[in-house]
């Protein structure tokens, strides 16, 4: 996300409204383009959104969604993997657990690559679908109040939120989580000192009627090193039906999904959930931003 | 080739100056220097690209003066010239990074931010390179 800057993001934005009358019929802008997807770890919504844009855009999808099933099992390098992908294709999207792949792929690549989530600091078309609800929730993201709880240590889209309202003005961020999993100091550094007012909590419903947005995170399970860690932290955070009585009219309930135990189900019910539009959004994103980047 | 520059430093005393000695004789191959110890406590080395070493000094000691000598003699400070990046000298701590998997052959890349205290970020996996394992990999 900080690769790209705000004119570039507000420019996908418009695109992508165009692009919701098309997230059913289809079109065929990219007819004979391919798509391939490389997926190390697992993903539903990305993945899915990913070869659904494609297809709905005239193009194909290929690639893979469990890395078993590929020649990295017997030894074979990323980038060898990398270069022969970028043979087949005309985009490049991908997941891998190991921070700074998708660097490294784009460097190999020749055509674009899509980072579709690297380790625990980078999802930025998670990022992008999450600044597009905000923007239409809102009609802009200057001024918001957002409060991003959980496991921000972790989450990779946090962090990428974080970058992601770097672009924006008059931005107030309230970092609520555990002491333990507090951002990271390099992410602040990089996306919040001298960008955006920001504060630091363990607390939730003290800011609670402030907030326009409250994003909620999944405690990241498979990061933990020791898994005591993660029972430590679990159920750590909680957003109930009865807390959300206290929110401001009209603030809004976001998470990346997939959530465990930190939204339970009666939440859905309520006037604040936007998780399932939120998810919903990244097609039209999706679909804009592989519109931009494949010829 | 370029032409050989000649820098003195006056070491720190202690263990900032046993450290900036060692990470100095460390320099090798497209980065080689000649390091000469001077009987004052002084260090003089040569090179037709010092960069590095004077990155290095900054990191290990960035209060450290450095002076460049000219052919007729005369001494001006250096305050400027050390590169903006370190390829290939410090590793990612981060064992999660992609510069340190044994199957993907990747030049470590690290940003030099600042010096005091020294802040080096990795370009690829984006963390920091603790000051403890900068001082280690540099003079270790």
């Amino acid at each position: 996300m900080l690769d790209i800057g705000r004119s570039e993001i507000e420019e996908l934005f418009r695109i992508a409204d165009d692009m919701k009358k098309y997230v059913k019929s289809g079109t065929d802008v990219l007819r004979n383009r391919v798509l391939a997807t490389l997926f190390f770890e697992p993903s539903t919504r990305t993945r899915l959104s990913f070869e659904t844009a494609m297809i709905r855009l005239g193009g194909h999808a290929i690639g893979f969604a469990d890395p078993s099933t590929s020649r990295m099992t017997t030894g074979e390098s990323l980038a060898d993997t990398i270069r022969m992908l970028d043979s087949y294709s005309n985009v490049i999207v991908m997941r891998h657990r190991i921070e700074g792949s998708a660097r490294l792929a784009a460097e190999v690549a020749r055509s674009p690559v899509i980072n579709a989530g690297d380790g625990s600091q980078h999802h930025p078309t998670q990022t992008l679908t999450d600044l597009y609800t905000i923007r239409n929730e809102f009609g802009s993201i200057d001024g918001r109040r957002i409060a991003v709880l959980g496991d921000l240590k972790q989450t990779r889209s946090a962090s990428s939120l974080c970058f992601g309202l770097s672009h924006f003005r008059d931005v107030k961020l309230y970092l609520l989580s555990p002491e333990a999993l507090k951002l990271r100091q390099e992410v602040k550094d990089q996306s919040l000192e001298g960008k955006i007012e920001y504060i630091e909590s363990t607390e939730i419903e003290r800011f609670l009627p402030e907030l326009d947005v409250l994003y909620v995170t999944r405690l990241q399970k498979e990061r933990f090193p020791d898994p005591k860690d993660y029972e430590k932290f679990r159920g750590s955070y909680i957003i109930t039906r009865d807390m959300l009585r206290n929110a401001r009219n009209g603030m809004i309930v976001m998470h990346h999904l997939p959530r465990i135990d930190e939204i339970p189900l009666e939440v859905d019910e309520t006037p604040n959930a936007r998780y399932f539009e939120q998810a919903a959004n990244g097609l039209p994103v999706r679909m804009a931003l592989l519109s931009m980047l494949v010829e | 080739m370029g032409t050989d520059r000649t820098f003195v430093v006056n070491l720190p005393k202690g263990e900032t100056g046993h450290r900036l000695r060692s990470a100095l004789g460390k320099l090798t191959g497209e980065h080689a220097i000649s390091v000469t110890m001077k009987d004052d406590g002084a260090i003089e080395f040569r090179g037709d690209s010092p960069g590095y070493a004077l990155l290095e000094i900054r990191l290990l000691s960035p209060n450290c003066p450095i002076f460049e000598r000219r052919e007729d003699g005369s001494e001006d400070a250096v305050t400027a010239g050390s590169p903006d990046w370190i390829e290939g000298i410090v590793s990612c701590p981060n064992k999660n990074c992609i510069t340190v998997q044994p199957k993907e052959p990747t030049r470590p890349r690290l940003r030099v931010l600042g010096f005091s205290p020294p802040k080096v970020q990795c370009y690829y996996c984006g963390r920091y390179v603790p000051e403890d394992s900068l001082i280690v990999q540099l003079s270790g």
